[in-house]
């Protein structure tokens, strides 16, 4: 797909450039929100609002770089602003100085489905959640982490090591139950 | 790194995850482009209107300001052209048509052409166009666009008359041969507006006599000018046909707005306005400085620094710096509905403005301003606030511009008679350099244009509640003589209008 060609007409208001990119990166950009929040509707809400911010700084868009990771970027930012301004989740994104929790040196073979992970992480508590979000998988430094959550990268360091912890334990566990198990367990 | 291994399986996993959206997040996605469009529209027509309203303001001001000979000739000019057009136009016509009388004549290019000469603001521009064209000798043609002027003046002719309906209803039913004058209908007297046959077989055409405003003047004119006689031919027939025509669709349409405009009942609305921001009182508009106005007032070494001793009489002084002071305008409009979209305004209200200027200390007078109980030193130790209190009634013409039913638009436009009940203000005397107070110089009766650009900011009821800016300047100096000559109240400020009970 032409993306410069897109953008152009994207830019242009043509209603039908805007559908072909919302259908194009939408499925991509949903599975973002979805690995943020707890409940489907809360992602099709930031997807919703986060294309809509797509469309209005496009014009921002620079050609050079890739559209997809542009576009994700305010999938994240939107994602973000979402936790902190909804109260169920700013409730739960409490970030407390917590002793430094080593970074477990389990390395497991990963071998659940894209599906069973996403759902894996969103039961992580918000904060975990968010943190190994932000720094596992989109490559955010601690540092970084910490000047957007507004807490120090040491607190962001430990909150990754226990949700890292977590995360690992309940991927082994899901791993070890037979297929049957695994359905009961739902 | 082990570390590194997990997060990259997790990563990798996590780019393949997809998950379809439900097809109204884009039907919600759209609505919401569609409503942020929406936003940038009203903005923009917004910053359009205010754009206008300035334009047309400033533009106001620069015509009211053109020097009273001028205006006269333009408007002497601009009143005789028609009429003469319309003359010469239909003599050459007649001339050529006597020269011709095999060629038929036909009417078909009036109502196609009347169409382009619907403004009246290009109107002149078109007569001088016709003039051009007469030159040349292509009278035909001419005459044809001659008559269209007069088509052209209908429509403001049943205007004219509508305002007068009362004395129209009696009688354009009485009588279909009348001619208009000074927007009434009388009887037609010998020298009909159209036709009458002298006694040596011609024809003898009266053309009505159309003044500026589109009304006619049958009566007052000259008969030498308008008379022009022609052979009786076939062309002339068909000319005085259409004119005829026109004549009594005039009359049917007067009628039939005489009898819609009584049966309608009127729709009065009453309410509240309030306004308020800032006033000046400057030499030019708004308040803006005039070219060296600010520079002479601003230059501290033009000020008499002294605020004890006596002032250096004889010796010219520079008055202070006038700065501007709040102002508000409170009262009650009556609003009548002309048509869905547009509306007359009236009222009373209470005006304030106030400036404010630097002068030296008080000194009570025992010589110098016999007159007056007081006076100051220029200099700069005291702010003095000048209060001009007002009543006015205002007139304006209120225009719904967009048809959103969302947040409805209204433009403002109409004047004030503004008359001065009291005020503190004080005068100059630049020899003496002595301010003081004498309300004799002021103007106590004043014309203001006024215009507000208004936003129905009400969430339930249209027209309920509107808000927007709205400037303000007087017409003509403050005062004839004094410190005040030459210069103009300006009021810049937000207007609120609230309309009480059911729309």
């Amino acid at each position: 797909m032409d993306y410069t060609l897109l953008v152009k007409e994207c830019l242009k208001q043509k209603p039908s450039a805007q559908q072909q990119l919302y259908e194009h990166f939408a499925p991509l950009m949903l599975g973002v929100c979805y690995r943020y929040t707890k409940s489907i509707n809360d992602a099709e809400d930031i997807l919703q609002e986060g294309f809509v911010k797509v469309y209005q700084h496009l014009s921002k868009y620079n050609a050079s770089g890739e559209l997809g990771a542009w576009i994700r970027r305010i999938m994240v930012n939107t994602a973000l602003n979402y936790l902190k301004r909804t109260k169920r989740y700013r409730s739960e994104m409490v970030f407390a100085d917590m002793p430094l929790h080593a970074v477990s040196d389990d390395n497991p073979n990963v071998k659940l489905d894209t599906k069973e992970l996403s759902e894996l992480i969103r039961q992580l508590p918000t904060g975990f959640q968010t943190i190994f979000n932000l720094y596992a998988i989109e490559g955010y430094t601690h540092v970084e982490i910490g000047e957007i959550l507004g807490i120090s990268d040491g607190t962001s360091k430990s909150q990754y090591a226990r949700a890292r912890y977590l995360l690992i334990e309940w991927i082994e566990k899901y791993s070890s139950l037979s297929k049957n198990e695994k359905y009961a367990g739902k | 790194m082990q570390e590194n291994n997990f997060e990259k399986q997790v990563q990798q996993k996590m780019e393949e995850f997809r998950v379809t959206p439900a097809s109204e997040v884009w039907q919600k996605v759209e609505l919401e482009i569609i409503r942020k469009k929406r936003n940038w529209r009203v903005l923009l027509v917004i910053a359009f209107s205010i754009i206008l309203l300035g334009t047309a303001g400033i533009g106001w001001w620069n015509y009211s300001f053109t020097p009273a000979t001028n205006k006269l000739s333009t408007i002497n000019h601009s009143q005789s052209q028609p009429q003469n057009v319309i003359n010469d136009s239909l003599k050459k016509y007649s001339e050529n048509s006597s020269n011709t009388p095999g060629e038929n004549h036909t009417l078909d290019g009036f109502s196609k052409k009347a169409d382009d000469t619907n403004s009246t603001s290009n109107l002149s521009n078109k007569i001088k166009k016709q003039e051009r064209q007469l030159s040349e000798n292509n009278t035909k043609e001419t005459a044809v666009k001659a008559l269209n002027v007069f088509e052209e003046r209908q429509e403001m002719i049943s205007e004219t008359v509508l305002k007068s309906n009362r004395k129209i209803k009696g009688k354009t039913k009485a009588k279909t041969n009348t001619s208009i004058s000074n927007g009434e209908i009388e009887d037609a007297p010998d020298d009909s507006i159209f036709d009458k046959q002298n006694q040596v077989g011609k024809t003898v055409i009266y053309l009505p006599k159309i003044d500026r405003s589109g009304i006619l003047l049958s009566k007052s004119i000259n008969k030498r000018e308008q008379t022009i006689a022609v052979k009786n031919d076939s062309s002339i027939v068909q000319l005085k046909a259409a004119l005829q025509n026109l004549q009594e669709q005039l009359l049917v349409t007067t009628e039939n707005k005489v009898v819609t405009a009584n049966s309608k009942k009127s729709r009065w609305q009453f309410g509240l306005n309030l306004s308020f921001g800032i006033s000046t009182t400057r030499n030019s508009y708004l308040g803006i400085p005039s070219t060296g106005e600010d520079k002479v007032f601003a230059d501290p070494s033009q000020v008499n620094s002294g605020t004890g001793g006596t002032a250096n009489a004889g010796v010219p002084q520079q008055p202070s710096a006038i700065k501007s002071g709040k102002a508000f305008v409170i009262g009650a409009f009556a609003k009548r509905s002309l048509s869905p979209r547009l509306s007359i305004l009236t009222g009373i209200n209470y005006k304030f403005y106030s400036t404010n200027m630097f002068i030296g200390s008080r000194f009570d007078s025992s010589g110098a301003f016999s007159s007056v109980a007081s006076y100051y030193r220029s200099g700069s130790s005291i702010n003095y606030n000048n209060h001009f209190h007002f009543i006015e009634i205002p007139f304006s013409l209120q225009w719904k511009i967009s048809k959103q039913s969302k947040l409805p638009l209204y433009i403002n436009a109409g004047f004030t008679v503004t008359q001065l009940v009291n005020t503190n203000a004080l005068q100059y005397n630049s020899s003496t350099g002595y301010y003081y107070k004498d309300n004799s110089f002021f103007k106590n009766t004043s014309v203001n244009i006024s215009s507000k650009l208004l936003i129905d900011i009400s969430k339930h009821n249209s027209q309920r509640f509107l808000l927007g800016p709205e400037l303000n300047f007087n017409i003509g100096s403050m005062s004839n003589n004094g410190f005040y000559q030459k210069k103009h109240y300006s009021y810049l400020g937000i207007s609120l209008q609230k309309a009480i009970g059911k729309k």
